[in-house]
């Protein structure tokens, strides 16, 4: 399934889920904080991996380090190798039952959370257990019906354009 | 020749590899000096309508709530203010009277320093609070008069320091996040410590303290001014907790911001250049 660029339900997607990372939370749901923009750029990363590729993925990455101040490149590094572990499985993801699609989902954003803290602790933050598995745990939790939701967004929009 | 069934861009390992090392370039220069400051200060102004943007919907919020308000409401509103106002003033009007008093008293003993300072208001833009980082971005910027390094407060106490400040926003670190210190006195006794962070805003912990030291819970930490980041006699904190065990010659003091560091939307940034000026000559 190769899918023509749309740039439009991409973009909007990219901006929204940007907004849900950074917007302002009590302390106490933000460290349940799912990861919009990582599961965002997964989801493109599975859906059209010829279009939306591994730089993609690094550009977003270093437009979330500018957005929060963090280090330079360790939201790219992260997102980067994310990515590759969802375009070298995105051709058997659409055969996967749900729970294998939560497995590779799960590794991919794992993979994510394991390099952010990395980084975290290389610039001499400490962030506790919780600050790992919760993000991790919320966003597997809202996976399946986040993707369904994108997709749906997807092939809506594509329905939409071809009518006229 | 047969088309591929599937795509997946010229090739995914190179890409890879590419990108991962141009990035763990970036962390590394990043982190070990000062050479990709001027091209992040680009990049964020250019990313300055994004950052709105972003901020956007919790913008609109405030506002439909602000301009949800009915017209009762308002005129209570304005007449508690009025009378805030009023009960401010005539503080302030004692408070005057005290300042010049204090003045002279430094004078005597030959270390006046003014405590007027003027402030920037500014508004917070997007929070990206996750705990492992507290930090917030303010859209005022150098061209407002921001600089980096200079206080930032809300109307109850110390908040944090503008960590970078680009045109038209600027970075600010909060006093909770866990790799910021700030110099304290105990206002009660004068007793000096340092107030760190603890990545959980409504905490922060008084390091070096030992256990006969004279502190209760209650007490008032301001600024101390020692290491010239802050300037003196901003109050931070209240001692919330003491605890000693038996195996540490050092108490453990918790202590909770003044600052609504989580809810304040309006911050006040202390205007630089009258901060350390402690030749000051008094009016």
């Amino acid at each position: 399934m190769i899918l023509m660029p749309k740039p439009a339900p991409m973009y909007i997607s990219l901006v929204v889920a940007a907004m849900l990372q950074l917007i302002p939370l009590p302390d106490s749901f933000s460290d349940a904080r799912p990861l919009w923009l990582p599961m965002t750029v997964l989801f493109w990363n599975i859906t059209a991996p010829s279009w939306f590729n591994i730089g993609s993925s690094w550009l977003v990455g270093i437009f979330l380090d500018l957005l929060t101040g963090s280090l330079l490149g360790q939201h790219a590094l992260a997102m980067v190798a994310m990515s590759y572990i969802a375009i070298r499985f995105y051709k058997q993801y659409r055969l996967y039952s749900v729970a294998q699609r939560l497995l590779l989902a799960g590794s991919a954003l794992l993979v994510w959370q394991l390099i952010d803290n990395w980084i975290w602790r290389i610039d001499g933050q400490t962030p506790g257990a919780t600050q790992i598995w919760l993000p991790l745990l919320t966003s597997l939790l809202l996976w399946p019906w986040y993707q369904g939701v994108l997709d749906w967004v997807n092939e809506h929009w594509r329905a939409d354009i071809a009518r006229e | 020749m047969k088309k591929p069934l599937f795509l997946a861009g010229s090739n995914p390992l190179l890409r890879f590899v590419v990108f991962t090392l141009l990035s763990a370039a970036l962390v590394y220069y990043d982190l070990h000096g000062h050479q990709l400051d001027r091209l992040r200060s680009t990049l964020n102004t250019l990313i300055y309508p994004l950052q709105v943007a972003v901020d956007f919907p919790a913008r609109t919020a405030s506002w439909v709530n602000e301009a949800l308000v009915n017209r009762s409401r308002l005129i209570e509103q304005n007449s508690r203010l009025r009378a805030e106002n009023l009960k401010l003033s005539s503080r302030l009007r004692s408070l005057e009277s005290l300042k010049y008093e204090n003045e002279e008293l430094q004078r005597l003993l030959k270390s006046a320093r003014s405590l007027e300072y003027d402030f920037i208001l500014a508004r917070l833009l997007a929070v990206s609070m996750n705990r492992i980082q507290q930090r917030i971005i303010i859209d005022k910027g150098s061209r407002d008069g921001v600089e980096t390094g200079v206080a930032l407060l809300d109307g109850l106490g110390l908040m944090g320091e503008v960590t970078r400040a680009y045109p038209y926003h600027s970075e600010a670190i909060l006093i909770s996040d866990a790799s910021e210190a700030v110099p304290v006195r105990v206002a009660r006794n004068g007793l000096r410590s340092i107030a760190s962070g603890t990545g959980v805003n409504s905490r922060l912990k008084l390091l070096y303290l030992p256990v006969t030291a004279d502190i209760r819970e209650g007490d008032v930490l301001v600024t101390s001014g020692l290491g010239g980041r802050y300037p003196p006699d901003l109050p931070v904190a209240t001692v919330s907790r003491i605890a000693s065990s038996s195996n540490s010659p050092f108490a453990e003091v918790e202590a909770t911001p003044l600052a609504a560091l989580g809810q304040s939307r309006r911050v006040l940034v202390l205007k630089p250049g009258r901060i350390d000026s402690d030749e000051g000559e008094g009016e």
